[in-house]
């Protein structure tokens, strides 16, 4: 499990992160969403021990990241920025993993590299933007760390390579124990891998909450009924957003399914269809909640 | 004891992998170049040579710049890019291990480099046969290397934990290796007000002046720039190590706390980028003061100052803030000139120290010939440390009166320690009366003259010298034998002063001493025994040779024959008789070419009889000169005979 609690970071007179509190739970996908220039590749180099923060604290497994050597073999980091040294191939930066982490699967590794169509003998430099996030994808994951760290995952990923990825990952969940924590500007690229979502505004964890209990709670509804309503009809609801047009209404609605269904069906609406509702969706009436404009967020 | 916390083969490894291109071209450059340099000299096809590492160092001292600033940019450079911090600082390697493990690795390339380099020498040394070596003078010369390598690179290790970007890093490097040294030097100067020159009495108007030099070491980067040679003590030694551990435990202590958000940056805060810059003009601006130059070279300097000064901010922080600057540079020249002045008019300072007899405790006398070692024996004889500088007072008095006329004098050498055991090498004129009178004194203090000669006895090679050949011969006791009882018959000034003139061979004996190649001259009569250890030596070495595979050798070979027409013990004076026959110093061979290499293949193991008449046939190609002396002159003559015959004969059909 990573704690982080009361976590600053600034660069200069730049706060950068202001009191960030957080709870990554182990075997789960963990996703930071979040502007750019939100915090999260900085989170990220923090709890990497890339950077060390002002204050606060970043406990993994009950441990401090701080210089420590053994806590870091259970943490792999792909950053936003990837390097390779020059001239080395897939190989070679394959080598370099297995020389540095203990439990290096250098077959898993080739697999992968063959799944992805990745040709190990040819230099990492020669490969295209997307290529390169493959690879250091790739070498990440066969180390077989603990705790795995992507940042802007998908980056210059097509969709079709990106799906693998994703199955890629997956798999590796399945295969053991393992926690991921992902980061990326675009939420629709988390939101079918993802078991949390976070959303990191202004230094800190804006709004946070698992993928599966957001789906399961929040609706959106059409609806129209006989008599005239208005956004007081449904005060006895959890209702996070009201929208009428002529007699159709468009509800956003939060709580069980089956009870909310019910109680609709009591109205005798005329029309009463469940819509489906994406992520991101769901983020903008939560922000609207919290009294953030979406497009302030992002 | 978990090592990988404070070091990383694999990383190593993998360090080393990733740069291998560079770091193999910063292997060999100085291996390189330096078995180059010594492939081309020693040529000298007369003499066997002593290689003195004076002359093949210079490529390792210029390395000394370049590589190991090269080495730390290559194996730390990476970790403060921001293409790559994430990269490596995200490994499961703490930092204290990457830099420990960086060290290690540069500290290994540098060895590499210098027993390449030292492995080089010792083969080409033996590949030369007429260039013999010390081996302790190259162990030590390589060893220094090392140390001012390791040194050079952990200091730039330093600067590259304090700053983000290679031009500052440079900058530091630089501070932090000459700002020191520079400075102390430069305020000596200030505060005695001229180079380090004292004069015995202030009113003194004969130049009866004492320049004292007072030796500072400091390192050896430094050292060689401001001496100008490659010259080091066991105090730049240690300085070097003392400095250099210190730079790299606290490289390891920055390197922990280091803020890698900080990269490609020159330093995070505005304050240390006016200070380091500041730190750069503060020597121009104690140069300026010392050098006392023209006003218009001293504008001049203040202008290349200022401009300078916008430069540096430019290529550091890529913008001139011009009102700013102004005002810090004048803030800057303010404080500098200000601590100057305080310099100058601090009471105390600005001493003409005046170095007299009192102030004297020994001396030793240095020889007059400056190439040879100073002697280290010193004496607190008070009657001969009196009779010197009163002698030089009487100049100075006497000199005035008469401008010089009717004075007899002479210039010693003295190397004078002070009470605290400070040494300075000065020079004093003397009265000529009492230039005898003072090796009186000292004749007579049978402890110092016991202690001169007992240097002369210590182990070395003799190289003797007759003419234009020279024999270089390693540790031979027969010759230490006759150098004993020259030294046994000799009186002191004769070691000291000696008149060539008088003998007819000359012995040095060359040592490695205080980390340089040293001799003593001890000239004498060439003597039977002396001849005798010659010959055996020249004999020995010939008899290795292998005369066909010399005269295939590409370069081509001559033979000619040294004769020495009298006994060698009738006459000590053997240069007149040595090379006068036919009235050429030398005969070479070519029609009876084949006679003369038959006599040597036959007679290459000959004993030489040194009481009787000898010729020595000399045998040289491009490379290299072998002697052979031999009894048998009647066998050469008929040799000699048939040569010129065949060439008058030659001659004459040529006429016809």
């Amino acid at each position: 499990m990573i704690k982080i609690s009361n976590l600053n970071k600034s660069y200069g007179n730049k706060k950068v992160l202001e009191n960030l509190n957080c709870t990554i739970n182990t075997n789960s996908i963990y996703g930071f969403v979040g502007a750019n220039g939100a915090g999260k590749s900085t989170l990220l180099r923090l709890i990497n021990d890339v950077f060390k923060p002002d204050s606060g604290n970043i406990e993994i497994d009950g441990k401090t990241i701080l210089d420590n050597q053994e806590l870091k073999q259970k943490l792999v980091f792909v950053p936003d920025d990837l390097y390779f040294f020059p001239n080395y191939t897939l190989k070679d930066m394959a080598n370099f993993y297995n020389s540095m982490y203990k439990n290096f699967d250098m077959e898993y590794l080739k697999k992968l590299a063959e799944i992805l169509k990745l040709d190990i003998n040819t230099k990492v430099q020669n490969f295209s933007k997307g290529m390169k996030r493959q690879c250091a994808l790739i070498c990440a994951i066969s180390t077989n760390a603990d705790y795995m760290f992507f940042d802007e995952t998908f980056d210059g990923v097509d969709p079709v390579i990106r799906g693998l990825l994703k199955k890629i990952i997956a798999k590796q969940m399945e295969k053991k124990e393992t926690t991921i924590v992902m980061t990326s500007h675009n939420l629709r690229e988390l939101e079918d891998i993802c078991d949390n979502l976070a959303l990191i505004y202004k230094g800190g964890v804006l709004f946070e909450s698992e993928v599966n209990n957001l789906k399961t709670n929040m609706f959106k509804v059409q609806i129209s009924l006989k008599e005239e309503f208005d956004k007081d009809t449904f005060k006895e609801y959890n209702l996070l957003n009201f929208k009428k047009v002529g007699s159709v209404a468009t509800l956003i609605l939060k709580g069980e399914k089956e009870k909310v269904k019910e109680k609709l069906e009591n109205l005798n609406p005329i029309i009463l269809d469940f819509l489906p509702i994406t992520l991101e969706e769901m983020f903008i009436y939560e922000m609207e909640v919290l009294g953030y404009e979406f497009n302030q967020v992002f | 004891m978990n090592l990988t916390k404070y070091f990383n083969f694999n990383y190593l490894k993998e360090n080393i992998k990733k740069s291998k291109g560079v770091l193999l071209l910063l292997i060999l450059v100085v291996p390189f170049f330096t078995i180059l340099t010594l492939a081309l000299m020693y040529n000298n096809k007369n003499n066997i040579e002593l290689l003195n590492m004076k002359n093949i160092i210079f490529v390792n001292l210029i390395g000394m710049y370049i590589i190991p600033i090269g080495l730390s940019f290559s194996l730390f450079g990476y970790v403060y890019k921001k293409s790559s911090v994430d990269f490596i600082n995200s490994m499961p390697i703490n930092r204290k291990s990457i830099f420990i493990t960086n060290s290690i690795a540069g500290i290994l390339i540098i060895t590499i480099i210098q027993l390449l380099t030292m492995l080089g020498i010792f083969v080409i040394s033996m590949a030369k046969t007429n260039l013999e070596i010390i081996p302790l003078s190259i162990i030590d010369s390589f060893f220094m290397m090392w140390i001012a390598y390791v040194f050079v690179f952990f200091i730039t290790n330093l600067a590259m934990t304090l700053s983000g970007t290679n031009f500052t890093q440079i900058v530091l490097t630089i501070l932090f290796v000459f700002l020191i040294p520079f400075v102390t030097q430069m305020s000596i100067a200030i505060f005695n007000d001229s180079y380090v020159e004292e004069r015995l009495n202030s009113n003194s108007t004969y130049d009866s002046v004492i320049a004292v030099n007072e030796e500072k070491h400091y390192v050896l980067p430094y050292d060689v720039i401001s001496k100008g040679s490659y010259e080091y003590s066991n105090i730049t030694l240690v300085k070097m190590v003392i400095i250099g551990i210190i730079a790299f435990l606290l490289g390891i202590y920055l390197f922990q706390k280091r803020k890698m958000e900080n990269i490609d940056e020159s330093f995070a805060n505005e304050k240390i980028h006016l200070v380091v810059k500041s730190l750069t003009i503060f020597p121009a601006i104690l140069l300026l003061n010392v050098i006392d130059a023209e006003s218009t070279f001293n504008i001049l300097a203040v202008g290349i100052i200022i401009v300078y000064y916008f430069v540096y901010d430019y290529i550091v922080r890529k913008k001139i803030k011009f009102i700013k600057s102004i005002f810090a540079l004048l803030f800057i020249l303010i404080i500098s000139q200000g601590i100057v002045f305080g310099m100058k008019n601090f009471p105390g300072t600005n001493i003409r120290e005046k170095l007299n007899k009192e102030n004297i405790k020994e001396i030793s006398i240095d020889y007059e010939n400056t190439d040879r070692e100073s002697s280290n024996v010193y004496t607190n004889n008070e009657e001969a440390i009196n009779l010197i500088f009163d002698s030089a007072e009487k100049i100075n008095e006497e000199w005035p009166k008469t401008q010089g006329e009717n004075i007899s004098s002479t210039v010693i050498s003295l190397n004078g320690k002070d009470k605290y055991g400070k040494i300075y090498d000065f020079h004093i004129s003397i009265m000529q009366d009492d230039f005898y009178k003072l090796f009186d004194i000292l004749e007579k203090d049978e402890d110092y003259v016991d202690r001169v000669k007992k240097e002369y006895m210590s182990n070395g090679y003799i190289s003797i010298g007759r003419n234009n050949i020279t024999h270089l011969i390693n540790d031979s006791e027969k010759i230490q034998e006759e150098i004993n009882k020259e030294l046994e018959k000799r009186k002191l000034i004769e070691i000291f002063y000696i008149n060539s003139e008088n003998y007819n061979l000359s012995i040095d004996k060359y040592y490695y001493k205080n980390h340089k190649l040293t001799y003593k001259r001890m000239p004498v009569n060439i003597n039977e025994n002396i001849l005798k250890e010659i010959a055996d030596f020249e004999n020995e070495r010939t008899s290795q040779i292998d005369l066909e595979k010399l005269e295939n050798s590409g370069y081509g070979i001559s033979y000619s024959i040294y004769i020495d027409k009298d006994n060698l013990t009738a006459s000590n004076d053997l240069e007149e008789y040595y090379f006068d026959y036919y009235n050429n110093s030398e005969y070479y061979f070519g029609i009876a070419q084949n006679d003369i290499k038959k006599f040597i293949e036959e007679n290459k193991n000959e004993k030489l009889d040194s009481s009787k008449q000898y010729y020595i046939i000399c045998v040289s190609n491009y490379e290299n000169t072998y002697y052979l002396f031999s009894n048998k002159t009647k066998e050469l003559n008929q040799i000699l005979e048939k040569e010129i015959k065949q060439k008058d004969e030659e001659e004459k059909m040529f006429i016809n």
